[in-house]
């Protein structure tokens, strides 16, 4: 495949399977407008050097094709003892999109699968496999989790966006423009419209880091590489 | 009796002023009594079915018929906060409005609410008992919590994060399943809580009225009125910009029914009332004025006949009533008969009282045998189970015999008035080709039998070819241009073919047992969606677990009791990693559950708050009578004929099987057409079999000789055939409004055979004068009959349109038949030894 894949609305599906793996969909908010809720009144007024940063954010996004990404992410939130950190891997290639998330031991903990319209979440430890429908990208405010692209150019109408230079990297900074928003603050950092870190906080105080150790465009993947690593005796449960 | 029969023939001449005050005595009662008349336009109330029954009491108990529903759409996708802007609008203007009961645009509680009011400790009756023995065991609890921890995994912050706190058991997930059905038959998006298309670009807005049951025209005509008022206000807000609405459902149709029989009605009168003028005047080279004077009688006996009915029944089809212009073409043939008459007699020289005395006395026989013959047709109506067509026959009985009593009583009182008789030298009447057509049979009987024949043969070879069917599909008897139908057609593309639905109505005394009712279905419920039958359903098993399973979910919480639940979530709660403190208030709950008294039912529900959820499927009247409606959906394609048939014999059969004191029927639109195809076929063959016998009947009564009554026959006969291979040709099917076509065609069209034997068994009248002095009556009454029924054509309705069409064809095949056949035939009787 020679033109972009969608890859947006792949990361969203992602999101989304986060949300239909708990058995239910994202509560119903409307998209704040463009203007509502925020200082600025006018996003169309945004700096123009953000705007200009975007667009060429995403235009070194244009012809991407296929996608390996290694990342670190902790998150720290307030039910949890301990932060939870997980290692692993995101392939993606045409409308398929793989994570696999590996622990210590280098063995997956868990695989997620979206390709022919579902998802598969499968749990090598518990040998159970989940399927879901895929649903289409969540209506509303634009994810500000762009780790793999997507309408980047957009990202200034729904959060304040600042950009600074620290060195050889760019920091973005985005708040939501809605109060309604359960994100407080997104920072991105990346080298070369590279994605190096992502930090987000909610308001209720969670916390996110994700590292990305390795960020390959047009990586050579295979379609065996697109596959869960099923044991003969995984438990199929299907909750289309 | 002569001699009464003379007089009472005669009392117009004699005694005009008491004629004329009771004539407008009688309009004037007639006009009260229309004015009382009640419009029925539910096309289901026409129909005497059990499906048609169910659907009715769904709508009344339920509320569904006072429902309009709003297509907003808007031209491009992404505006979906601009569709629900315009609803939360909309709601606004017409909330506290007396039509207006309630304005929805999404189910009455959203998922997370239904989710939130019932997770816990309710929501561990609504696992599965399999599911949750192996939950409530440590093992259990860290292998569902473990998933959990491990979803967390899942890149970025969102939801999912919110979740895992909030139910780290996701138990929610049986919840949300159960509650994704109450949504069954509408294919919405899972994304929003609003009715709002999968494709983000149309939204559904209900508007229920306030009166209760269908309401009557006024009611439904004020609801939307003012819902089309709210808007237009709502439709000039900015962000209303570029985005379109339509309405539909019970109210909006109501009214455009309304309208369109009202336009149909004008309409039809009109060009019937022009066109029979522009005929008569020229056919009895009269003017405009006289010919006017002549439509008197006529327009009485339509206004008198439709009182009588009014008097006799109260209510009308809304459908008949689209026919009745029909009476004007009817009911002026006898008008028509007695001027010809009268006419030739005083172009033969005779005055004005005794041509029209001469003419009375000559055709009074004729008039009324033709009046028997054909209020015999439409009596036969009153046999038949369709209320459209007892209607239609009762109607245009009482207005054919009144027409003629205006023909016999009133217009003997404007034809010796010098405006209509004329001057000193009136001319008789046109023939209208009638002469010519009777010679050329004369001259070539082979030619005009042998063209009978080949009409016929190819007649009964498109039949053969293509028999008669009946129509099975109820909605193409609307409107063709119908806005509210092409709106429905347009919300079953966004929304799913909503309309194409099953009803399945069960009612009993006893609440819980109405309740078992709905989950004794759903075994077969799911064969049917396994096999592909059905593709949806919507019921209150959707929102309640049966009640066995939630006792086995019970017993396996109270065997574990509230402090060990308690203590063993904490314990796999903290093993697995999360923090059993911050979570606190989800162990409590989940202990709870060990206390819960016993399993829910439907008034738990509404404690906690889903009561709105619970009326869409379940309604506890007030005379004790509990009614649970399951909404089914059918798979593509199975609303038609057998695959329906299968459907119904499997749902008619777990219905048998209800327990005591629970019944169940079953309604919906296809079952409701295909009940209306059944019916239809009944009514067709007993109607044209009773119009038939009584035509033969009245003919053998007044001519008595079988040959003379077959000669009387020969035209009507020939026609009806004829007019069933057009019906064949075009591949039109029989319906609710034409099956009576036929027998019509029949009966109507023996009236020209009647006048021309009844004229021939007058001694020392030659041929080619009696077709001169009857033809031109004939002609002008075929005419004018075809006329008023072609104005039926025009009729945006398909089935009264049809019924038009084929009349037209079917009268003047009648008396081509006559002028063609019945001359040759006629003089090889009399040159028979």
């Amino acid at each position: 495949m020679n033109r972009a894949t969608p890859l947006l609305p792949l990361v969203l599906a992602c999101l989304a399977l986060a949300l239909r793996a708990t058995g239910q969909e994202p509560s119903s908010r409307p998209a704040p407008r463009a203007g509502e809720g925020g200082a600025e009144a006018n996003p169309e007024h945004a700096e123009k050097p953000v705007r200009s940063f975007l667009a060429r954010w995403a235009a070194s996004m244009k012809d991407v094709s296929s996608l390996r990404v290694e990342f670190t992410q902790t998150k720290k939130l307030r039910f949890l003892r301990r932060p939870r950190v997980s290692q692993g891997v995101t392939l993606l290639k045409g409308h398929t999109v793989l994570m696999r998330v590996v622990g210590r031991d280098g063995r997956p903990e868990l695989e997620l699968l979206v390709r022919d319209d579902a998802v598969r979440l499968h749990y090598p430890k518990q040998r159970r496999l989940e399927l879901y429908p895929l649903q289409s990208p969540r209506k509303g405010p634009r994810s500000p989790f762009v780790l793999f692209g997507g309408d980047l150019e957009r990202l200034a109408d729904d959060y304040r966006a600042s950009l600074r230079h620290e060195g050889a990297f760019d920091v973005l900074t985005l708040l939501p423009r809605s109060e309604d928003d359960p994100l407080r603050k997104t920072t991105i950092r990346l080298r070369d419209f590279t994605v190096v870190s992502m930090e987000q906080t909610t308001r209720r105080g969670d916390v996110l880091r994700l590292e990305v150790r390795r960020f390959e465009r047009n990586a050579p993947v295979a379609e065996d590489d697109l596959r869960l690593s099923l044991a003969d005796d995984t438990e199929v449960v299907d909750l289309r | 009796m002569n001699a009464g029969v003379e007089r009472l023939t005669l009392l117009p001449l004699r005694a005009p002023r008491r004629v004329a005050l009771a004539a407008l005595l009688a309009a004037a009662a007639a006009a009260i009594a229309l004015s009382q008349l009640q419009l029925q336009l539910d096309v289901t109330e026409l129909i005497p079915s059990p499906a048609a029954q169910t659907l009715r009491t769904v709508g009344e108990v339920f509320g569904i018929n006072e429902r309009a529903y709003l297509l907003l759409e808007a031209d491009e996708p992404g505006r979906e906060h601009d569709l629900l802007r315009c609803a939360e609008a909309l709601g606004a203007r017409l909330e506290g409005r007396p039509e207006v009961a309630r304005v929805e645009w999404s189910l009455p509680l959203g998922r997370d609410e239904v989710i939130d009011r019932l997770l816990l400790p309710a929501g561990l009756l609504y696992q599965e008992p399999g599911e949750l023995e192996a939950l409530l065991s440590p093992a259990g609890l860290r292998a569902r919590l473990e998933r959990t921890l491990d979803r967390l995994s899942l890149l970025g912050l969102g939801e999912a994060d919110a979740w895992a706190e909030r139910d780290p058991l996701d138990l929610n997930r049986a919840l949300a399943r159960r509650a994704a059905t109450l949504r069954g038959v509408l294919a919405v998006s899972t994304e929003q809580d609003a009715y709002l298309s999968a494709d983000g670009r149309a939204l559904l807005v209900a508007v229920e009225g306030s009166y209760g049951g269908a309401g009557t025209l006024g009611q439904a005509r004020r609801l939307v009125d003012a819902t089309d008022a709210a808007l237009r206000e709502v439709l000039r807000l900015p962000f209303a910009a570029g985005l379109h609405v339509a309405g539909t459902g019970g109210p909006y149709i109501s009214a455009e029914s309304e309208r369109s029989i009202a336009r149909d009605v004008r309409r039809s009168f009109g060009a019937s009332l022009v066109l029979a003028l522009l005929f008569l005047s020229f056919a009895l080279r009269l003017r405009p004025h006289a010919v006017l004077a002549l439509l008197v009688p006529t327009l009485w006996g339509t206004l008198v006949g439709a009182g009588l009915y009014a008097l006799l029944r109260g209510s009308v089809a809304a459908l008949s009533l689209g026919c009745s212009a029909v009476l004007v073409g009817l009911g002026i043939d006898f008008t028509v008969h007695l001027t010809t008459l009268a006419l030739a007699g005083r172009a033969a020289g005779l005055p004005p009282r005794a041509s029209v005395s001469s003419a009375l006395r000559r055709t009074r026989g004729a008039l009324v045998l033709a009046a028997a013959t054909s209020g015999a047709a439409f009596v036969t109506f009153l046999g038949t189970e369709a209320q459209v067509l007892r209607d239609m026959g009762t109607l245009t009985a009482c207005g054919l015999f009144a027409c003629l009593l205006g023909a016999l009583a009133i217009l003997p009182l404007l034809l010796p008035c010098r405006c209509v008789a004329g001057g000193t030298a009136p001319r008789a009447p046109r023939p209208l080709g009638a002469v010519a057509l009777a010679r050329f049979a004369l001259e070539h009987p082979a030619l005009a039998l042998g063209s009978a024949a080949l009409a016929c043969a190819l007649a009964v070879v498109a039949l053969a070819l293509r028999p008669l069917a009946f129509e099975t599909d109820l909605r193409r008897l609307q409107s063709a241009n119908s806005p509210s139908i092409a709106t429905q057609a347009r919300l079953e593309h966004y929304f799913g073919k909503t309309s194409e639905g099953l009803v399945v109505l069960l009612r009993g005394k006893d609440p819980q047992a109405v309740v078992a009712a709905c989950h004794a279905l759903e075994p077969t419920l799911a064969e049917l969606r396994a096999s592909g039958a059905l593709r949806a359903r919507a019921s209150l098993a959707g929102l309640l677990p049966p009640r066995e399973e939630q006792e086995r979910c019970l017993s396996l919480l109270r065997a574990r009791g509230a402090a060990r639940l308690r203590a063993e979530l904490a314990a796999a709660l903290e093993e697995v990693g999360f923090d059993s403190e911050a979570l606190a208030g989800y162990v409590e709950g989940f202990a709870r559950a060990a206390e819960l008294p016993g399993p829910l039912g439907p008034e738990d529900l509404e404690r906690m708050g889903l009561g709105p959820l619970v009326g869409r499927f379940l309604h506890r009247g007030p005379a004790g009578t509990t009614h649970a409606l399951v909404q089914l959906d059918l798979a593509e394609g199975h609303d038609a004929a057998e695959a329906l048939d299968a459907v119904v014999a499997r749902l008619e059969a777990s219905l048998r099987e209800l327990p005591r004191g629970v019944e169940g029927s079953l309604g919906g639109l296809p079952l409701v057409s295909r009940d209306a195809s059944r019916v239809a076929s009944r009514d067709f063959f007993r109607v044209a079999g009773w119009t038939a016998a009584l035509v033969v009947l009245v003919l053998a009564l007044r001519f008595r000789r079988p040959r003379l009554v077959a000669l009387v026959l020969v035209p009507a006969c020939l026609g009806t055939l004829w007019t069933a291979g057009l019906f064949a040709c075009l591949g039109w099917h029989l319906n609710l409004m034409n099956l009576g076509v036929l027998p019509m065609v029949l009966a109507l069209g023996v009236d020209d055979g009647i006048h021309v034997v009844h004229r021939a068994e007058l001694p020392g009248t030659p041929l080619l004068a009696l077709f001169r002095d009857t033809g031109a009556g004939i002609v002008l009454t075929s005419l004018t009959t075809m006329v008023t029924f072609g104005s039926l054509g025009l009729s945006e309705n398909p089935g009264i349109a049809s019924v038009g069409a084929l009349c037209f064809f079917g009268l003047g095949a009648c008396l081509l038949a006559t002028l063609l056949v019945l001359p040759p035939l006629l003089h090889a009787r009399r040159a028979a030894p």
